[in-house]
Parts: C-alpha cells; sequence; structure tokens
C-alpha cells in the first residue's frame, strides 16, 4: 500500500493503482477519454496527462502506476496548459454540431471543451471531412468527423464479446474506426460501443434525432430479458421509453448490456396493437374489472381445492409472487403450484443467460417457503391431458414482453382439457387463448417490483411508465382477487416486502429501503451462487483488469 | 582511418558471401561463439558504441537489459531496424546492399551474447533491392552454418527472418515495428512495459540500428579499446557512416571516424559547395526531425552526439542535409511538415491533429496567406505537441518547426508580410 501525494494530499492507496484510480477512488477528478475502467490501457487521448516530481516529463495518468513517495500534481498550471492545449487539437476537426449531436448533454468532449478548454479557436483552415453516416451494423451508426479515435469502441469489441469486429483503419488525421469487408458490428453487445464512445461518432439509428438527452428521466431498472438481470436505466419522456442505457452495477452487469435488452422496450412498444386489454369474464354478461374479478374469486373459492392447480411465473416480481403464493397456500390451500421454465439459446460467458426470466430464484425461494416449493410443469401438462384439472389460476409467460413464438409451457391440447382457466397477462399466449376468464396486467417498465437474479442479487425496478391501455399491474389484479377470497386485505406493493422478508428466510437481511437506489443486494447464502456468475476466460481477465481498485 | 563497415564495398560482388569471407566477415562470429556472453557484453559497454539509429542509447548497456536465462516459453528476441526512412538517411542501405554478411555476422554475434533464439531483420518495404540482396544472404549464411541450427557446432540455435515492411515511417519506431513484425497495424506501445520486458510477441527483445550491428564483429576480433580508439573522444567512438545530402559537389554515404568536423565534411569529403559561388546557408546535422543549424552554428562543431547536442540540435541518424543560400527555408519546412502530417499513425490526439495543423499553416504562408500571428501560434502548437505523445513522432515534427522558425524568422515574416519568398525576392 504505496504511500503517495496528489495535489499535496498524502493517499494511501491499494498496490499496482495507476495514478488515474488512485486520484478517482479519493475524489480527485483527472479527466480522460481513452481510459475505461472495463477495457485495457490505450493511452492515446493524452487529456490525462499529469506531472509526476522527478519524471522528466509528463506522464499519463491512466498507465502510471503508482510507487512509494511518488510527488503527483494534476492541477498545476503546465498540466492545465498540457489539457487546454489536448483539448485545442481535439477540437480542431471537430465538426462542433452540438446543435444536431445526439451526445449533446452528455459528452465528455462538451464537458472537458468547458472545464478545461478554451472558448476561442486559433485554427482557421479547412476543417477535413469525412463520412458523417456510415453504418458499422445494424444498431451503430459512425460519423467520421465527431470521432477522437478514442479506440473504446475497438477494445470493446476485442476485449469483451471476442468479436473484434471493429478496426482503425487509414493513418494519421485520416483515421477512421470501420469494419472488416464481410464482417459489420453485429454482436449480441454491439450497441454499448455506443455507451462508451465519449463523444457523438457512434449513434444508435433509433434513438438518432429522437431526443436531446436532457429532456429523458432516467428511471431505475431491471432487464426483463433473462436471468441476468442487468441494472438498467430508462430513458423517459413523455411517458414513453426513449432509450435503455445500462447502468454500473459491478455485481451484476458491470457497465454492460446486451442488444436484446437495450430493444426491449421497442419490441414492446412496436407490439403494443397485441397487447391484452380489459377483464374477460367467462361470458359476456360479465363486463368490467368488477365483474370479472367477483366471477373469479367464485370461481376460485367454489373450487375443489385438490383439483385446482396454480401456475407461477418466473417472470412476475417477487410481490406478485408472494401474493400468488398466499393465495395458493391460504383461499386455495391443497392445489398444487407448478413453475414453469422459459429457456432459449446458451448461457454464454458473458452476460446472457439461456434462462429468459428475470425472477426464477425470486419465485422458486417464494414458492418454497411459502407452498413447500413448486412443482415441474411436465406433471400439471400430464394432469391436464387426464382431465385431472377443474381449474387453473396462471399468471402468463407475456407478463414482461411479447413471447414471440417461444415454446409455450403448456401445449393447447393439455389446455383445451382444463375446467376453467384464470389468467394474468400482458401479452398474449396459447394460455390467454384458452383462459375461460382474463385479466390485462400492465407489462415490464408500467409496474414496480423486486426481482432475485439466477445469482441471488435482489433488485427493485421504479414503475418507469403510467399504463395507458386499459390493463392493471398484475399485484393489483391479484390482490383484488385477495381481498375477495380472504378475511385480511392484501398489504399494500410497497409492504410487501417486508412481509416477503418475514417469509423467507433468504431474504430475512435486505435492507428494501435502500434497494432502488444501491445497486441491489445479495440473498443470504447465495454467495456460492454469486461466485458462480463471475465469469471465465477472455471476460473475467478484462473484468480482473476493471477490478484494480 | 581504416574502413570498417564499408571496407571491401567497391569490388567485385561484395554482398557474396565468397567475398565477404575473404575480407574477414565471420571471423568475429567464430572468434565470439565459445565466448563469455557476460564478457562479450561487458566488451561492448567497454567500446563506448552507442546506438547509430538516432537516440544514441549505449549498445553494450542495453543487451545487458535482457534475461541472463530466456524460458522455452519466453525466448529472448533481437531485431534488426533496417526501416531507415528519416528523411535525409540512406546510410543503412550501403550495408544492406553491400555487406549484408557483415550484418548478418553481427547480427548472430548480438543474438549469441544475449542468449537469442531467433532474430529478425525488419527491412522497409522501399528496399526491394536491399530486401531480395539479403534474402539470398540469409540462405548462403545459413548453407555456411552461421544461422540456424547449431551453428558452428556450437549446439546453439538460432535462426534469421527477413521481414518487409510495408513502407510506413511509423514503423522504424521500435514499438510500431514490433507491432508490424507481429502483422499488426504499426502503431508505437505504451511503455512500460519496455522491449527487453515485453517487446516482440511479448517476449524480451532488444532492437538495434543496422550500423549499430555492423560495429560488433571489430569490436570482437579487435577487441574494445581499438574501437573506442576511433572517434573524438570516449563518449563518441567508433566509425560512423555520413549520408550528406543536399548542395554539395559530391554527396553521398562516407565512412568516417565519429566526430569529424562539419565542414571539413562539407569541404574536403564532400568536395565543398554545389555551386562555389553560394554561401552555405543552413546545416540539418542528423535527419529531418532534428533542430536546423544556422550556417555560423556549423563552424568548428565536431559531429558526434554529444558536440552537436551541445550545439542545440541532435546527431541524429548523421544525415547531414546541406543547404545553400537559394534555399526557401519556408518551403522546406513546409514540406518537411507534410512528411510528419502524413506519416503521424494518429494515435496520440496532439500528434494526429497537430502534424496536419502544422502542414496547414505552413503551406498556407508558402502560398502567400501568411497572417500575423502565425508564427506565434506555429510555435506553441509545436510547444504543446512535444514530449506529450506515445512516441516522439510528435517531437520530431514540432522540433524543425521551432528551429526554423526561430532560426530563419525574417524568412517567414518576410512571407508573411509580403506574400512571397525573400530568397526568390533577392
Amino acid at each position: 500500500m504505496p504511500t503517495i501525494t496528489i495535489n499535496g494530499r498524502e493517499l494511501t492507496v491499494p498496490d499496482g493503482s495507476t495514478v488515474l484510480q488512485a486520484a478517482h477512488a479519493n475524489g480527485i477528478d483527472i479527466p480522460h477519454f481513452c481510459y475505461h475502467e472495463g477495457l485495457s490501457v490505450a493511452g492515446n487521448c493524452r487529456i490525462c496527462l499529469v506531472e509526476i516530481e522527478k519524471f522528466p516529463k509528463p506522464a499519463i495518468a491512466c498507465n502510471t502506476v503508482v510507487s512509494e513517495g511518488m510527488v503527483i500534481s494534476t492541477e498545476s498550471e503546465k498540466v492545465q496548459d498540457l489539457r487546454r492545449g489536448v483539448m485545442e487539437f481535439l477540437l480542431v476537426n471537430h465538426p462542433l454540431d452540438c446543435p444536431i449531436c445526439d451526445q449533446a448533454g452528455e459528452c465528455t468532449l462538451q464537458q472537458y471543451s468547458y472545464q478545461h478548454g478554451s472558448s476561442l479557436t486559433r485554427f482557421e483552415e479547412e476543417k477535413e471531412h469525412g463520412p458523417k453516416r456510415r453504418e458499422l451494423g445494424p444498431h451503430v451508426l459512425y460519423d467520421w468527423e465527431r470521432c477522437i479515435k478514442c479506440t473504446r469502441c475497438i477494445r470493446f469489441c476485442e476485449e469483451l464479446p471476442g468479436t473484434g469486429e471493429l478496426g482503425l483503419f487509414l493513418r494519421g488525421v485520416r483515421s477512421e474506426i470501420g469494419t472488416f469487408p464481410g464482417r459489420p458490428l453485429d454482436n449480441p453487445y454491439s450497441g454499448n460501443v455506443v455507451d462508451i464512445c465519449p463523444v457523438g461518432a457512434l449513434t444508435l439509428p433509433e434513438f438518432r434525432f429522437r431526443s436531446r438527452v436532457w429532456f429523458l428521466t432516467d428511471v431505475p431498472s431491471v432487464c426483463a430479458g433473462c436471468s441476468r438481470g442487468c441494472s438498467i436505466n430508462l430513458g423517459v419522456l413523455r411517458n414513453e421509453i426513449y432509450r435503455i442505457t445500462p447502468r454500473t452495477n459491478h455485481a451484476v452487469n458491470r457497465w454492460w448490456i446486451c442488444d436484446e435488452g437495450r430493444f426491449w422496450a421497442r419490441k414492446i412498444r412496436e407490439q403494443g396493437e397485441t397487447r391484452l386489454q380489459g377483464a374477460r369474464g367467462s361470458s359476456d354478461q360479465v363486463v368490467g374489472w368488477s365483474a370479472a374479478l367477483d366471477e373469479a374469486a367464485a370461481v376460485l373459492s367454489s373450487a375443489k381445492k385438490r383439483r385446482v392447480r396454480v401456475l407461477a411465473s418466473p417472470r412476475a416480481t417477487l410481490e406478485e409472487t408472494w401474493l400468488l403464493a398466499k393465495l395458493a397456500s391460504g383461499p386455495l390451500e391443497g392445489a398444487k403450484v407448478h413453475l414453469p421454465r422459459h429457456e432459449r439459446g446458451e448461457d454464454d460467458e458473458i452476460l446472457i443467460r439461456k434462462d429468459k426470466a428475470a425472477n426464477r430464484l425470486g419465485a422458486e425461494l417464494i414458492l418454497e417457503s411459502l407452498c413447500g416449493g413448486a412443482q415441474d410443469v411436465a406433471e400439471l401438462e400430464e394432469a391436464l391431458l387426464n382431465g385431472e384439472v377443474d381449474l387453473l389460476v396462471a399468471l402468463g409467460p407475456g407478463l414482461a414482453g411479447p413471447v414471440d413464438g417461444e415454446k409455450a409451457p403448456l401445449s393447447a391440447k393439455a389446455l383445451a382439457r382444463a375446467g376453467q382457466i384464470v389468467a394474468i397477462d400482458a401479452f398474449p399466449s396459447a394460455l390467454s387463448e384458452a383462459a375461460s376468464i382474463r385479466f390485462a396486467a400492465s407489462s415490464w417498465g408500467e409496474s414496480s417490483g423486486s426481482v432475485i437474479n439466477f445469482a441471488g442479487r435482489v433488485q427493485q425496478m421504479e414503475s418507469a411508465l403510467t399504463p395507458q391501455g386499459d390493463h392493471r399491474p398484475a399485484y393489483m389484479i391479484l390482490a383484488e382477487l385477495y381481498d375477495r377470497l380472504s378475511a385480511e386485505p392484501a398489504p399494500a406493493p410497497a409492504m410487501v416486502a417486508r412481509s416477503i422478508s418475514g417469509d423467507v428466510a433468504a431474504l430475512a437481511g435486505i435492507n428494501w429501503v435502500d434497494l432502488p437506489a444501491s445497486a441491489g443486494q445479495d440473498a443470504e447464502g447465495f454467495d456460492a451462487a454469486v461466485q458462480a456468475c463471475r465469469p471465465t476466460g477472455a471476460a473475467a481477465k478484462m473484468i480482473a483488469a476493471g477490478w484494480k481498485l | 582511418m581504416e574502413k570498417i563497415l564499408t571496407s571491401f564495398i567497391d569490388v567485385e560482388a561484395p554482398h557474396t558471401i565468397e567475398v565477404a569471407r575473404a575480407h574477414g566477415v565471420y571471423d568475429g562470429l567464430k572468434k565470439s561463439i565459445g565466448m563469455d556472453r557476460d564478457e562479450l557484453i561487458a566488451s561492448f559497454k567497454a567500446s563506448g558504441l552507442r546506438g547509430r539509429g538516432g537516440a544514441g542509447f549505449p549498445c553494450g548497456v542495453k543487451m545487458s537489459f535482457m534475461p541472463k536465462d530466456p524460458s522455452p516459453q519466453r525466448p529472448s528476441y533481437l531485431i534488426c531496424n533496417a526501416d531507415e526512412s528519416e528523411p535525409g538517411t540512406f546510410k543503412d542501405r550501403v550495408i544492406l546492399e553491400k555487406n549484408p554478411h557483415l550484418l548478418i555476422e553481427g547480427m548472430m554475434i548480438s543474438s549469441y551474447a544475449m542468449r537469442c533464439s531467433c532474430a529478425f531483420l525488419y527491412i522497409r518495404g522501399e528496399y526491394g533491392h536491399a530486401a531480395r540482396v539479403l534474402f539470398e544472404a540469409v540462405e548462403e549464411a545459413r548453407k555456411a552454418g552461421f544461422v540456424g541450427k547449431n551453428i558452428l557446432g556450437s549446439g546453439w540455435d538460432c535462426d534469421l527472418v527477413v521481414h518487409r515492411g510495408a513502407a510506413a515511417y511509423i514503423c522504424g519506431e521500435e514499438t510500431a515495428l514490433m507491432d508490424s513484425l507481429e502483422g499488426g497495424r504499426g502503431n508505437p506501445r505504451l511503455k512500460p512495459p519496455f522491449p527487453a520486458q515485453a517487446g516482440l510477441y511479448g517476449c524480451p527483445t532488444t532492437i538495434n540500428n543496422v550500423e549499430t550491428l555492423s560495429c560488433l564483429p571489430y569490436i570482437v576480433e579487435h577487441g574494445p579499446e581499438a574501437f573506442a580508439a576511433i572517434g573524438r573522444n570516449e563518449r563518441n567512438t567508433g566509425p560512423k557512416l555520413f549520408a550528406v545530402s543536399g548542395h554539395v559537389k559530391t554527396p553521398g554515404v562516407f565512412e568516417l571516424p565519429m566526430g569529424i568536423p562539419l565542414m571539413e565534411l562539407i569541404e574536403d569529403v564532400c568536395g565543398g559547395m554545389l555551386r562555389p559561388d553560394k554561401k552555405l546557408k543552413a546545416v540539418i546535422p542528423g535527419g529531418s526531425s532534428v533542430p536546423v543549424l544556422r550556417a555560423e552554428e556549423c563552424q568548428d562543431l565536431p559531429l558526434d552526439f554529444d558536440a552537436v547536442a551541445e550545439r542545440g540540435s541532435m546527431f541524429g541518424s548523421a544525415a547531414v542535409m546541406v543547404m545553400d543560400e537559394t534555399t526557401d527555408m519556408v518551403k522546406v519546412l513546409a514540406r518537411i511538415s507534410h512528411f510528419y502530417a502524413h506519416e503521424s499513425c494518429g494515435q496520440c490526439t496532439p500528434c494526429r491533429e497537430g502534424t496536419p495543423w502544422l502542414e496547414k499553416v505552413l503551406q498556407r504562408i508558402a502560398r502567400g496567406g501568411g497572417r500575423e500571428g502565425d508564427l506565434a501560434l506555429l510555435d506553441d502548437m509545436a510547444a504543446r505537441m512535444m514530449g506529450t505523445t506515445i512516441c516522439p513522432l510528435a517531437d520530431a515534427a514540432a522540433m524543425p518547426v521551432r528551429s526554423f522558425v526561430e532560426k530563419f524568422r525574417e524568412e517567414f515574416e518576410y512571407y508573411i508580410k509580403h506574400g512571397r519568398s525573400m530568397v526568390s525576392a533577392g
């Protein structure tokens, strides 16, 4: 643990820290463009030059490892002049098209220009010109004129997905980021290059020119795409999600998200026409939510409990699953509970999990504690086919978004043999088609709740959108049913968390109040699971590099 | 002075192994094999031999940074830098084309001393003829047992690979050269790590200039004292190849002792000024990147590392460019700046953006569009480029700008004021 001095402040920092890491860990800002804590060091932007005593010339903070007694100056006259110089050089050929640039407002070049640059330019020559709209791949556009050649995007593709589609072509001021013939930028993580681009050189066609970033409100949320449960921000304006960006969370997704998650909101928006609407009773005489709920409650209370089955969903939140489990273990006591799987593809070594549900572990934990565990869906299928099921109470597979031809957990043939089906779902599926009583639930982004990822990380998401159609949060629908069937009313959603902690031992220590603001919290006893989630191979090396501090 | 590097280049077919061996080439390698490796390196240190590529780092000291017991997993490598591409420099070409076996001998001696298992010769793409000569010479040397397996029956294996570059100035920078040799884009690497720690393919590597390596056989054969006896003083020893170009009667490459006075080189060796009635105006003593010297600064100047540095310039690669009074210094500088703008790899901001900016301002002045404040701008820009980048290319681009503008300021000012050259006006 060497002791160093930065700007007169004596600091003890971990061995092997770079000057930049040591400074940032102690709240001292050193500007940087090419450095990204999740990527290898390139040292090319030169804005992080600092003065170090006994060094013959200024050194870059990102690649200089601290040593005992090092005396560093990050704010001297000389350092500030160097920064002014680098800023001036960076803007020489920059188009300064901030008024129409998507990056404006969150642009490092803008920020440092304000902090470290000059408001005047001495450049009076013709600027270099180049392509303004080059498709690097299906999700990313490149603007040569804005690019500062920091190579973050190149390093990302080499080091995270390991696909290496991007390269630096040509030389000197004509250098450009490009792809190799026949190999466009098309990997499952390609959108991240847009996030890490410090300037407006890389943009998403789907967000390009759609909104100024300062009009967007970032609502912290959790991706519903798979059991990783990446921490994300939903950029919301006028009740629409304009973009999804990763929210740095070292316990879950570090700085990244996959493209499927990034375009989740678009998928929901594009298939909005198909969404389920309203509450539908078993006959045309049942009109409106109250009537349908009354009918469902009547069906539930009159059914023979041994011939009732409950289908939970790994896509429902902890709160929704808890209330469903309360129903199953209370008014419906004796009914068997099942939990389906929604799997596709394979786990990769980075983020993507084949389990395409965000809360499987949470659902399993709750059902284990309240209902003695969930049973396999195959058994339910068989029971349905054998005509042993009078009533199926189900949370559908489309709660978090369109099911897109995903293999249905229960066959249409089996569903047709059920006596009655009461289903809560947001997007249509074989289940909602077969349901006799069906309630339209709000989808992902429209309701709040908690989920536990495959590694035992508990995270909460806030509702980002006000539901516009005729649907209700699944929790509210379940609560209405519960109220009709139970002596005690269901707790308000915000109060459920405490009850869950009381019911589920693994969640007893969760500090629910802090969850939305923090990066989530590990459920007790899941250390081993958390270990297992650490990626291996190239990605692990990269993360280790990023976790130096 | 006895010629060491170019002693037999004027005979018929000097590049063949028969002729070379008849002139004693490979005797040094025979002597060195079996010698204690550390003693060999010590003798190179004692010789005072400094790197001939331009930086002048003591050759033996550099060799001593290499590991004493390289593992088979991380072998040591030698690279010979034959990417001679600094404008004005053409000295190595003589060795490459006329005396390749001396270089191969020097490379093998160096490889032996540093326990290398492979040596690479990286030659600039433009040197097509030299490359063909080298390919042939290496095969001859391999057949004769000087390269390859079990060299001279010693049990030591060391191959020699000749690799042609693709004609980029930046690939003469040692770490960019390594990237290029590995098959990648030639971009200078961050240091640390230094090549002796992690160089080519991440293995310990020493990289030396053609001329430096070609000096080693003489040191082995005649001892470090004999080598050190040549030259001006103990810090500037040995023979040196001078590549003289510009306004002299007989430009060319000349092997002379280190420290020969500049005016002697011009007057006696090169036959004086091209046009005797035109006076000497300026000399660039070490390749286009070093600060220019005015005529009066050229008097009583021994050409070696220390003396030229004391005079405020750099000895560099000893590429001496002589300019008489008819030379338009503004146009010379604009042309030099064009070269560095064209050759900047583009990694570092100050170099990528600064080199073309310098060029644009200078071209504008040369076109007659100079403005007040241009000279201050040039100087300030150049100052901000120096010492702020990964490799010294930005410095190489900045140094001539600062020195030309400082030393020939009146010519620049004339251009800015009158829109034309002071030289042609006179």
